[in-house]
């Protein structure tokens, strides 16, 4: 699917469908002195997948929660965080079930979410980043096997060592809590299996997609493994 | 819980717990925040003397710690501290800028501010030699030749500098013309070499826009491949365990993409580069400059290191080009090259 927005400088707002993906000049498609304006290609998969975990949450079945217990609405789950798969960090994360339907083959649950983590990149800098995700997980009932998908925004924000500043006179100032702060939404996708465990109740493993918006001069995707416990 | 909580706690002890500065042995790492750009420093090596060499690094694009995983940049260490300066937008460099904004001027005064950096933490005493490799020679001459930057600097290192891209295109087209020939004649990879001329003959060289320039260095890349394979290029040494983890340090994907969208897909940039000549600019340098250049680099053919010995304006120059060499001296032959570095720097510094 290739959107483009179409800003007429004359008469605005005509929608046009186009290939490329810069701003490009409509001589180049036999249409003189208008530009296209379009959408960055990870906007649209942003986009695409929004709308897929909204109609999957707004055509789950409606759950009565009533048989859970407030206690075994909220559990925390904490989990290695490797930033590209190898780089380190740790992550927790505050699980709220709003929703939940059993029935013979799995049970299916709607989880409001909050995540904090770090990662260290080695010999370079730190960051820390914050995201919130309503989350669909389907439980098999025969053996506790799960997957989830999730979804929500979020902000990551890197913090780096000794950083100066050359101010516009040319004098170069010292700068406290130095960082760079990103718009992240991420997106998960994970399986795991409940456990007969008193502490760690289930494993999971999960695939984040994070993407830092306004990074450098446009949008940078973090691709992470996050392999944890719900406790 | 109260485990987890230790276990956290001495996690984070452990990550910022710190170390003291070894001077002979540096590690260190600082950013340098400049119009909108967070551009890290990585600065490694024997930094007793205070002598600084400043990686100007390929590209754009590229990344500044590549250069690391050579044996010429370990040799370098023992003696000086490289400072691995990651340009605006390209590896790990972070921040928020517009790409509309980006120029080589622009890209002058982050080394301008990387300088003043380096003078503020090291000391006004410390010396700065540049060393520009292909992209980096045209960032480095651009530097040079502007205001009185060059008075900050001791030397001028270019290794297959890229100071003008309309020369580059032309004088690479002839070293493939003449050597694809004479590979035809040994019957080396002779019809690959035949696919390179047939397509290299065909170009207007009065009118070369982007694409095939674009496509004059993919040919070049391709034409050193085969050299190197029939051994007239020295083949780099093997990776070691520690350039494993130089290259773990790296943050490959982030960078690509960050690159891409900063310089491939920035057309008004990348317009700039490849139309930019500095060659009747060279006589405003007057500082000592040693120009290193591998015989076969078809990317940056060697002509433009002769010109450039030709034209600074100083009697203290030196050109070596490098008899087995490509776009890449300092892998190909490293004892030579850190040989001449070394004999530069110590007779300038």
């Amino acid at each position: 699917m290739n959107v483009g927005f179409f800003m007429d400088q004359n008469n605005s707002n005509t929608i046009v469908m186009n290939k490329n993906l810069r701003p490009v000049t409509l001589a180049k498609n036999n249409i003189k002195n208008h530009t296209v304006y379009q959408f960055p290609i990870t906007l649209k998969f942003l986009l695409i997948l929004i709308l897929s975990v909204c109609s999957q949450i707004a055509f789950s079945q409606v759950a009565d929660t009533n048989s859970l217990t407030n206690r075994q609405k909220y559990y925390f789950e904490v989990s290695y965080y490797g930033y590209n798969l190898i780089k380190p960090g740790l992550k927790a994360n505050f699980n709220f079930i709003f929703k939940q339907k059993p029935n013979e083959k799995k049970t299916n649950l709607l989880i409001a979410n909050a995540h904090l983590g770090f990662s260290w990149y080695p010999h370079s800098h730190f960051a820390i980043f914050n995201y919130y995700q309503i989350a669909y997980r389907g439980i098999k009932s025969k053996n506790g096997k799960f997957f989830t998908i999730a979804l929500g925004p979020g902000v990551y924000r890197s913090i780096y060592p000794k950083t100066y500043k050359v101010t516009d006179d040319g004098n170069v100032e010292k700068i406290y809590f130095p960082g760079s702060t990103y718009f992240s939404p991420a997106l998960t996708f994970g399986s795991g299996k409940e456990l007969n465990n008193k502490i760690l109740k289930a494993r999971f493993i999960d695939v984040v997609l994070m993407f830092l918006f306004d990074y450098n001069t446009n949008i940078v995707p973090l691709l992470s493994i996050e392999i944890g416990f719900k406790i | 819980m109260k485990k987890i909580i230790i276990f956290l706690s001495l996690t984070i002890l452990i990550f910022f717990s710190c170390k003291k500065e070894d001077i002979a042995d540096l590690s260190d790492v600082i950013y340098i925040r400049h119009a909108g750009a967070d551009m890290p420093a990585y600065i490694y090596g024997n930094a007793s003397d205070k002598i600084f060499i400043i990686l100007l690094h390929g590209g754009p694009g590229n990344n500044a710690l590549d250069f690391r995983t050579s044996r010429s940049a370990k040799e370098l260490e023992e003696k000086y501290a490289i400072v691995y300066w990651q340009q605006r937008g390209q590896g790990s460099s972070e921040g928020h800028f517009d790409a509309d904004d980006i120029t080589i001027d622009l890209m002058t005064e982050d080394l301008n501010a990387v300088l003043k950096v380096l003078k503020y933490k090291y000391g006004n005493e410390s010396r700065f030699f540049l060393m520009g490799h292909s992209w980096g020679g045209e960032l480095g001459t651009a530097f040079l030749i502007k205001d009185d930057n060059q008075l900050q600097i001791n030397g001028w290192i270019e290794v297959d500098g890229a100071h003008d891209i309309p020369k580059i295109n032309i004088e690479a087209i002839k070293m493939l013309i003449n050597v694809g020939n004479e590979q035809i004649e040994l019957n080396n990879n002779s019809e690959k070499w035949q696919d390179i001329l047939d397509y290299v003959m065909q170009i207007d060289t009065n009118n070369i826009n982007n694409e095939t320039g674009r496509e004059i260095n993919r040919q070049s890349h391709q034409a050193e491949r085969y050299l190197l394979n029939d051994n007239f290029i020295q083949k780099p040494e093997g990776k070691t365990m520690q350039d494993i983890a130089i290259m773990y340090q790296q943050d490959w994907l982030t960078g690509i993409i960050s690159a891409c969208y900063t310089y491939v897909y920035n057309s008004k940039f990348y317009n700039e580069i490849e139309t930019t000549s500095l060659t009747g600019e060279l006589n405003k340098i007057s500082i000592p400059c040693l120009f290193l250049w591998g015989k076969y680099d078809f990317v940056v053919p060697s002509q433009l290191g002769v010109d450039a010995y030709n034209l600074v304006n100083t009697t203290d120059k030196k050109v070596v080009i490098f008899e087995k060499s490509g776009h890449f001296p300092m892998e190909n032959q490293a004892d030579e090259f850190v040989d001449n570095v070394v004999t530069f720097i110590e007779s300038y510094k």
